[in-house]
This record gives C-alpha cells, structure tokens and sequence, in this order.
C-alpha cells in the first residue's frame, strides 16, 4: 500500500470512529473489490488548491444507516435525506483531513460540497490514485482518490 | 447566566451533532437558533438576541469566513463571540480566522473541546 493510500484508510477510520462510531473489522482494508459500485451509496468532494481532484466516499447501506443513527444519536431509522447529508459531511471531514497529506499545513484549499455521482460519469474511465475498500463492523465502505493531472 | 447560541452550519445533521455537543459540554445554554447558510445567519441574528454563534466555514453561497466579515463590519453584532466549527485544515486559513476575532474548532471535535474554545472566548463563569 503506497504512503498516500495508508493516510487516507487512517483518516478514513477516524473519521468513521469520531463521527459515526464505526469501528474496522479485524481486516480492515479488503485485498479484492468485494462488492459492485452499485450497492453502494456514494457521493463525492472535489477540492481544489495546490493540487485538485476529487474524494469519492460510498458506503454500503447498513453502515450509511448506522453512521446516521449515530451522528444524530438516534435509534430510529433516519429518514434517506439526512442519510445523504450524513455521508457527505463524512466525504467533507475525510477530504479536509487528506489537503493537508497532499500538500502541507500551510496550503488553502477551497472544498466544493458534496455531490452525488453524475448519471454520466466523467471519472468512469479512470483509474483512481487510491482506491479502498474498508470493512466496518457494520458494513463497507470504499474510498476513491481521483488527483487531476498536473498541467 | 444562559447562553443564546446559533449554529450554522449546510448539512443538518452536522448542526444536531453540535447541538448535541453543545449540550454536553456542561455550558449553560438558553435558546439555540439554527441556520442554514449565511444568509439565514444574519436573519436569525437580527431577529434574536444571540450571545455565542458557532459557524461552519464550507457553505454554499456566503461561507463562513464571509459570514464572520459581515458581522465583524455590522454595528449590532461586531462583537460577536463566534466559533468556527470546520474540517479545515490550513494553518494559514486557520490564522487569518483567528484573526478576525474568531475560535476554531476542527471537527469532529468532543464535548471538552468545544467546551474549552467557549470558556476561551466568553471567559469563566459559562460553568451551570
């Protein structure tokens, strides 16, 4: 696992802890994609600074469930609005823990808010800088770092 | 003394999370307004006496730093404590903040941690 994809399953478990109280499982970062795209809910950040690109954050449902009760401390099942709400302030925490790994504590980056996957993907056909898929003690999760190509 | 706090922040569950940290701090609370952008912000500011705004700094529309320049330039509320509740990172951005008068506060951040950044700001005696 290179040095950037370490950082961001690090900062991807903390957020899910101090957020959510989504612990990992034994073998947190899967080897093997385990599951299709499509059975995940995901929504993405782009960010821009010294260098731009995009945080991809999907969950599988019973994590995004779990996340949710727990950010609003609630048993009851959260309604599918503040369940997005919920995975894309987890895609903002993860993304503005990562700026500083990509290019310093000084650096200013501006964060766009979290937007689903377009219907027509312009990402579809690349390959990401890092891509994670992350097993939780209530689900899965899979986490996609797209860099822009230097001009 | 009670405390009248708005918390402002786009996402919705993010300000239930800090009304819920709020309320765990152990600092005496009144009345608590929310708001979902910037502009809501001041609405809310102008039609409630509010002692203590907690701001989120990525919003669409006026984002937080804006937010906290208009209220530093108005007459009302120039004095304002306001905290600002982020997942920014920058030191730099961090500082020029700061320099405006305000805390910070990175999220997600605990109870104590949000309760140390008010004592700071509004001094002792924010204990029930």
């Amino acid at each position: 696992m290179s040095n950037l994809a370490e950082s961001l399953r690090d900062i991807s478990l903390s957020t899910f802890e101090e957020l959510g109280f989504l612990l990992p499982a034994w073998d947190d970062v899967l080897a093997e994609e385990p599951l299709s795209a499509d059975a995940l809910e995901t929504v993405r950040v782009r960010f821009a600074g010294p260098c731009a690109g995009v945080l991809e954050l999907g969950l599988t449902p019973e994590a995004l469930e779990s996340l949710t009760s727990n950010m609003l401390a609630t048993d009851a099942p959260p309604e599918p609005h503040l369940q997005r709400d919920a995975l894309g302030e987890a895609a903002n925490v993860i993304c503005g823990n990562l700026t500083p790994i990509l290019a310093g504590t000084k650096a200013i980056f501006r964060l766009q808010a979290p937007a689903a996957v377009p219907v027509e993907d312009p990402l579809e056909a690349r390959a990401p800088d890092v891509d994670l898929w992350i097993q939780l003690d209530s689900g899965t999760a899979r986490v996609r770092l797209f860099l822009d190509p230097v001009a | 003394m009670a405390y009248n706090v708005l918390v402002v922040d786009d996402s919705a569950v993010m300000r239930a999370m800090i009304i819920r940290t709020l309320r765990l701090s152990g600092v005496p609370l009144g009345e608590v307004c929310q708001a979902g952008c910037g502009e809501e912000a001041l609405t809310q500011l102008e039609s409630h006496w509010i002692d203590l705004a907690l701001v989120d700094l990525n919003m669409p529309g006026m984002d937080g730093e804006e937010l906290v320049d208009r209220i530093r330039h108005s007459k009302e509320f120039a004095q304002l404590p306001v905290i600002i509740v982020s997942t920014e990172s920058s030191e730099t951005r961090i500082e020029r903040l700061c320099s405006k008068g305000a805390e910070f506060v990175h999220k997600p951040f605990t109870p104590e941690l949000l309760r140390e950044s008010i004592v700071k700001l509004l001094g002792e005696g924010t204990d029930e």
